[in-house]
């Protein structure tokens, strides 16, 4: 497929993962990453007895892989612009090999999360 | 003769020459961290799921001195980009509203209202599951 048309596929990705990153990413970060770990609003242990079930539940599981993805390709799509900006010519090779890591690592998730 | 082609004139270094343009670099190289922490989501999203061992590696793995310092500078990433972003939504998507489209300021407000609303849930929740 031509790139021309696949534009509103990784512009509409970078958008919706930039949505989510926007509301969630810097709250996920805080309590999940730093309040939870360090033992602040609870225990790591109880939490995981908790919500164990819940997240390995293969739809739950899959939308919450699926809102990561969309941070993460967010991230590598602007990051694309950037060293164009910076005047560094990658190339489509390397644009490709920016979205392809994006969907390898969110596939590799899924299979160690659903099986 | 033929005619000398037009060749924009960009320096390397142009986006350090004011701050518009630094602003906008460093809004842009947020997305650095905050593609680092996502896949670090990927991996807590995974263990999660997983064992309680691999729960309990990524958790303490979360307490490493250095993850903590990537963490506080990829919060820091997502609220500049939180902002930005916010303030993108009325230039982006405008709500017409009768004859006049609705005020700027109201969709950023309301944007930071669930930007809260997400924070407190989740507190929430860690604070009722954990």
């Amino acid at each position: 497929m031509s790139n021309k048309h696949m534009k509103p596929v990784y512009w509409g990705i970078f958008s919706a993962g930039g949505t989510v990153a926007a509301l969630l990413l810097a709250p996920l970060l805080l309590v999940l990453c730093v309040l939870l770990p360090f033992g602040i609003l609870g225990s790591p242990a109880d939490f995981y007895e908790s919500l164990h079930a819940l997240a390995a539940n293969k739809l739950v599981y899959l939308i919450l892989a699926a809102l990561i993805f969309s941070i993460l390709w967010h991230g590598v799509h602007r990051f694309y612009y950037i060293l164009h900006d910076m005047h560094v010519h990658v190339g489509n090779r390397t644009r490709w090999g920016f979205y392809g890591f994006a969907i390898v690592v969110f596939l590799f998730v899924l299979l160690i999360g659903w099986f | 003769m033929s005619r000398k082609p037009y060749v924009a004139k960009q320096s390397a270094n142009w986006y350090l020459q004011n701050r518009f343009f630094k602003l906008y670099m460093l809004r842009e190289l947020t997305s650095v961290p905050v593609a680092l922490a996502a896949l670090n989501l990927f991996w807590g999203l995974a263990a999660l799921a997983g064992s309680a061992e691999a729960w309990a590696a990524w958790a303490g793995a979360q307490t490493h001195p250095l993850v903590v310092v990537f963490n506080l500078i990829a919060i820091a990433a997502a609220c500049f980009n939180s902002k930005t972003w916010f303030e993108a939504i009325p230039k982006a998507m405008p709500i017409q509203k009768g004859e006049t489209f609705v005020p700027a300021q109201k969709l950023i407000r309301a944007a930071w209202g669930a930007f809260a609303a997400v924070f407190v849930l989740l507190v929430l929740t860690v604070l009722i599951f954990a």
